[in-house]
């Protein structure tokens, strides 16, 4: 589903590559919980698409490129190690910031720490690691100065 | 060997068995507070999101956000509640207060709690009672939390479009008594089902606690009774509940 863009036009200026909006995707399974990242970001003029799930976020990568996509790792279905990788796989995203938002940070899924994840997302071939691991709870300035740090701005 | 060499190796090994028990309660007591702490810290973000959307909204006058924000903030604190209570329920000694009652009185107080979230995915009801004024001696608090878990997983475990849940009870035999709850979603995967009864072992993404099927094990186990999982005949879920019938053993 697309956001939309609500932004004044000085917070536009700050959300832009040459005059562009940045692109962000946010993949995120609890609706409440995406509707805020998505606003985090929209209020400073950020262009923002939202996908619940592993399909609908291949979907929406395979169209245009987003600048920067922010993952949850437990979802239904596909879990977002699997999902990780097939995203850094992906042609249209080799330019991709990609930022783990998760509120894993124990073994009771199998996942403990940053390293157990990237041991996890390493076996079956190298794959480069996450550009940023956030982990809930995490306030909304947090979270938007390091998409911004990793946007260049 | 001499007799004291004997009693020397029983001092080491039940030495060595209580280093053991005590290393693996400290595990289990760890695992226990990280399971808490990752449910708790999931849901502050939450009620975090929640203040954002609020305050945003606020400064935008934009009464949409706010309530989102203020909805946020509700699921939230529910969410640590309803943790709360199931974690006083799996980890606190009860004995079942049993009175008899009609197994459709329990059924009908879980479709009224579950009916809007029902109706919000869609999913109908079905109640199969055998005789229909089957009546059990139960701890009716419990036994309606038990049904309850059940009946929310299968609501979740529903496909999008017709989904239905059945609610059955039968006396199986002179002995006990039979309560079901079968949905017809995907069933349980293969790889799932050794996990299910695992305490914080969720396959609802950040939303669930995984204690509702432990905390329905329990109580089960605390009315001698049995809980089985396995594939229904709508091809989805099925959670039988095996009790015995305590008001025909007098």
């Amino acid at each position: 589903m697309a956001g939309t863009i609500t932004h004044e036009h000085s917070q536009a200026d700050k959300a832009t590559k040459s005059g562009v909006i940045f692109k962000i995707l946010v993949i995120e399974d609890q609706s409440q919980y995406a509707r805020f990242v998505q606003s985090v970001f929209e209020d400073q003029g950020y262009h923002v698409q939202t996908a619940s799930n592993a399909e609908e976020a291949m979907q929406l990568v395979a169209g245009e490129a987003p600048d920067l996509i922010t993952l949850d790792l437990l979802m239904p279905g596909k879990t977002g190690v699997k999902l990780y990788r097939d995203l850094r796989k992906h042609e249209n995203l080799q330019n991709t910031r990609i930022v783990i938002l998760t509120g894993l940070d124990h073994d009771s899924q199998g996942l403990c720490s940053y390293n157990e994840f990237f041991k996890r997302i390493s076996r079956g071939g190298q794959v480069s690691e996450p550009d940023a691991y956030l982990t809930k709870p995490i306030e909304a300035e947090t979270l938007l100065h390091t998409a911004q740090k990793l946007l260049g701005q | 060997m001499s007799p004291q060499v004997i009693i020397d190796e029983r001092k080491t090994r039940s030495g060595a068995e209580r280093i053991m028990t005590h290393q693996e309660r400290l595990t289990a007591i760890g695992e226990t507070i990280a399971g808490i702490a990752h449910s708790i810290k999931n849901m502050l973000g939450m009620i975090k999101g929640g203040e954002y959307q609020v305050e945003s909204g606020l400064q935008r006058e934009d009464l949409a956000r706010i309530r989102e924000g203020w909805a946020m903030v509700k699921t939230g604190n529910q969410f640590i509640a309803d943790l709360v209570l199931k974690m006083l329920t799996l980890y606190r000694d009860t004995q079942p207060a049993y009175e008899e009652i009609t197994f459709r009185e329990i059924i009908d107080s879980v479709l009224m709690v579950l009916k809007s979230k029902a109706k919000e995915k869609g999913v109908r009801f079905e109640v199969h009672l055998e005789p229909e004024n089957i009546s059990g001696m139960v701890d009716v608090g419990c036994m309606r939390e038990a049904l309850l878990n059940l009946a929310d997983n299968a609501i979740d475990a529903c496909p999008a479009e017709n989904g239905c849940i059945k609610f059955g009870a039968v006396h199986s035999n002179g002995l006990h008594t039979e309560l079901y709850v079968e949905d017809n979603g995907r069933g349980i995967a293969p790889e799932i089902e050794p996990r299910l009864f695992e305490p914080f072992f969720t396959t609802k993404g950040e939303t669930g606690t995984g204690l509702g099927l432990p905390v329905v094990q329990k109580i089960v186990e605390e009315h001698q009774g049995v809980l089985r999982s396995g594939p229904g005949p709508q091809g989805g879920a099925r959670f039988t509940i095996r009790i015995p019938r305590r008001e025909a053993l007098g």
